[in-house]
């Protein structure tokens, strides 16, 4: 089991007592592709960054369980949390433009990762960063290894920062709304791009996105969180067959081409969600 | 604390006491007497309402003038930014103190010339402090409704560009007013600035210095009294920046 | 309503609209869509007077519209802004905000408009004095909807007024829209990259690709598919492809 969470708690202390962002969340991820989907403020980000131990410093983090492929995430030292991060996990963000160097080449920062990973001479960095970038889909890899961040396009960003990531052969890829800032056609070329390249390297992935109609097409399983809790956990096929009032009222109230409504039907929360 | 400089002061600072003149520091005399045998504890507390006073003044013709100058740049662009921001680094481009001495010596020496002098040269840091605050606002969505309004340039910058950059020029006023003090205390050492027997801290400096061997504290406390008084400006301003950056969230 | 005719747009040096006419008649509500870079926010920034780099013609109501604008036609069209974070003052109460355009178009009665505003757009009076840190995003985006209102607009620009939002919040806002268009007989001019979004708002839609609009359709043919331009069928395709 690459990753294995039991009834994890993530809390941040404010003037008025610890408000619990997560609160008892259990998932298990192999070599397969699991969603997590939830609304703002559901607690979906702080789960997966739990994972990497990546939380902001003032959050209080406890679970019977929080393992990453057998090693015990709660009680490792910063340094073996330094070698899972970017080694063994690689982390997807949702807007290349924040999470690329602005003042480095798209090339340099493909070689940089991996040479930190794998040593090397630069010639031989150089060489498989371009190798990464063609792996990613680009084109002319050659040519946007020279280029800086500002001279591409979000979605070839993207694939840059997917081709940082993958660079130390990652066995787990976090991706953190990867395609939110993206246009609907480059949304699709990047979620077919980590599709084919998580079937390919046998990875785990775990994809958190507000979109529940795409995660349900794309992920194996998906979990569904409200409120920082896992109100529901379904096959990626049955999501029309969704049970718990939450997932059919998300499903519901988006406007469809398919199906037009005059009026669209709210999500009316009900409390015993969240108990 | 020296606004109320008449109470705490145990004697008037302009007494002379000649038979007392350089005393050591004592029950009596806190922190010694002068050449003229004038108590300096108290001529410290009066000096302080001079000192002070010189830097509010600065700091009130100094902030409006430079968030004015910066906003309306940083806003309308074009002719007025570069005519508005080449005037500021003309001014900029002097060094303070100089630039102060020449305006000081041109004019006659004392505390209204040397406020004006210290304040021709302290406003272009926030006229571009300002500028470049407006600069990020300008292309705001909010900007944008506020000019759908029809609200005119004028309210605009009044009203809601001016009030955001309102608190760092705030926390850049008072990290600047340690700067303000030195430099007024500058001025009133070179004899530029407030004159005796008027007890401003840098004249007194200026008149103890010939002591200093021998009646070490009549300078030195003076000394101590700037030294003390800009470090808490900049502890202030400081901890005005943790209370009032925008961008450490809150 | 609205009359469009050849309108290119520059921003800077570069032009990002090229050629684009289209008309919107009184109280309908007119969709364009179209990826990021297509032109499509631009249109509508100009159409408010905040472009004034633009050639062509452009009218409200047979006026034709000018490169400075006065205040009198300002009132007459507002525009709902895609961020809610970005498009209300930080440092202005709701009050403040909604209270502003009645000032600067020296509007009385104060209380009661903005009381009715508040009203308008469902939310409660209590938020009448808290700032915008204070509130959901949805409850933002309804005070920037209650502020273009509050001058009696005959035009409403929407500029992907819900992207930013989670899609309950979505539902609701969208349905906000529909029943202030048609109670107040608005023209409306909404752009958005969802498709959607635009056709469940909009009869009628516009699809820009690279400055220029390519296909016009009905919100009926598209659900159909009944359209011929490559790229709404590859918008289209990516649309459906998604259950739900």
């Amino acid at each position: 089991m690459l990753v294995d969470i039991a009834n994890l708690h993530v809390a941040f202390p404010t003037p008025s007592g610890p408000a619990m962002a997560v609160r008892g969340v259990s998932l298990r991820l192999g070599q397969e592709k699991l969603g997590i989907v939830g609304e703002s403020g559901s607690g979906k980000s702080l789960t997966a960054r739990a994972v990497l131990k990546l939380l902001p410093g003032q959050a209080s983090v406890t679970a019977d369980r929080l393992s990453f492929d057998g090693i015990d995430v709660l009680t490792a030292s910063e340094s073996t949390m330094r070698k899972i991060r970017g080694r063994r996990a690689g982390l997807v963000l949702q807007d290349p433009k924040y999470s690329l160097n602005p003042i480095m080449t798209a090339g340099d920062q493909v070689a940089e990762a991996w040479r930190a990973h794998k040593g090397g001479s630069r010639k031989q960095a150089r060489a498989a960063a371009v190798d990464l970038l063609a792996q990613v889909l680009i084109r002319n890899p050659a040519d946007v290894a020279n280029q800086y961040p500002h001279e591409l396009s979000g979605g070839m960003g993207q694939r840059v920062m997917i081709a940082i990531m993958l660079a130390p052969d990652p066995e787990l890829l976090i991706a953190d709304e990867p395609t939110s800032a993206l246009d609907a056609t480059v949304q699709a070329e990047i979620l077919r791009l980590i599709d084919d390249l998580v079937a390919r390297r046998g990875m785990g992935l775990l994809l958190i996105s507000h979109d529940l109609p795409l995660v349900g097409h794309f992920c194996d399983r998906v979990a569904v969180m409200y409120a920082g809790r896992i109100v529901e956990e379904v096959g990626a096929g049955e999501l029309a067959r969704a049970r718990h009032p939450y997932t059919q009222g998300l499903l519901r109230c988006m406007p469809s081409l398919a199906h037009p409504q005059a009026t669209l039907p709210t999500l009316v929360r009900d409390p015993s969600w969240a108990a | 604390m020296t606004l109320a400089a008449p109470l705490i002061a145990p004697y008037n600072p302009a007494t002379q006491d000649l038979a007392h003149r350089l005393a050591v520091p004592s029950h009596a005399h806190w922190l010694g007497t002068d050449e003229l045998g004038r108590d300096i504890a108290s001529r410290i507390a009066y000096g302080g309402r001079i000192t002070l006073g010189m830097v509010v003044a600065v700091v009130v013709l100094v902030a409006p003038l430079g968030l004015a100058v910066g906003c309306v740049a940083g806003y309308a662009g074009g002719m007025w930014d570069r005519v508005l921001m080449r005037v500021t680094d003309i001014f900029l481009a002097f060094p303070r103190l100089i630039l102060a001495l020449a305006f000081v010596a041109a004019l006659k020496p004392g505390i209204l010339s040397a406020v004006a002098a210290i304040a021709l040269t302290a406003w272009p840091p926030y006229a571009r402090l300002a500028r470049a605050e407006t600069m990020g606002f300008r292309n705001t969505d909010f900007i944008a409704a506020a000019r759908l309004t029809g609200a005119s340039g004028a309210r605009i910058v009044l009203r809601h560009v001016a009030p955001l950059c309102v608190p760092s020029l705030v926390v850049r006023m008072t990290l600047d007013m340690s700067a303000i003090i030195l430099t007024a205390a500058a001025l009133g050492f070179l004899g530029m600035g407030a004159q005796p027997p008027s007890p401003e801290w840098g004249s007194m400096v200026a008149t103890g210095r010939r002591f200093i061997l021998d009646q070490w504290w009549v300078p030195t406390a003076p000394g101590a009294a700037i030294f003390l008084a800009s470090l808490a400006f900049n502890l202030l301003g400081d901890g005005l920046r943790d209370v009032l950056d925008p961008k450490q969230g809150g | 309503m609205i009359q469009v005719d050849g309108l290119r747009i520059r921003i800077g040096q570069t032009e990002i609209v090229h050629g684009v006419s289209f008309a919107v008649a009184q109280g309908a509500a007119f969709g364009l869509v179209g990826e990021s870079g297509s032109g499509k926010s631009t249109i509508l920034r100009a159409l408010a007077g905040l472009n004034p780099d633009w050639t062509g013609r452009m009218a409200i109501d047979g006026t034709p519209m000018t490169r400075r604008r006065d205040r009198a036609v300002l009132r007459r069209v507002q525009m709902v802004f895609q961020d809610p974070y970005g498009s209300l003052h930080p440092r202005q109460t709701v009050d403040r905000a909604l209270s502003e355009p009645l000032t600067v178009h020296g509007i009385g009665d104060h209380d009661t408009r903005i009381l009715r505003g508040l009203d308008e757009v469902a939310l409660p009076k209590t938020v009448r004095f808290r700032y915008p840190h204070q509130l959901s995003g949805g409850q933002r985006q309804r005070v920037a909807i209650a502020r273009a209102l509050m001058t009696s607009p005959e035009v409403l620009l929407l500029n992907e007024p819900t992207s930013a939002l989670d899609v309950s919040v979505q539902a609701e806002v969208l349905n906000l829209l529909t029943a202030l268009q048609r109670g107040r007989g608005l023209t409306t001019v909404l752009v958005s990259h969802n498709l959607a979004v635009v056709a469940h708002l909009c009869p009628n839609i516009g699809v820009m690709q690279g400055g220029e609009l390519v296909e016009m359709v009905s919100a009926a043919d598209l659900r159909l598919g009944d359209i011929h331009h490559p790229h709404t069928i590859a918008l289209r395709a990516l649309s459906v492809s998604l259950p739900g």
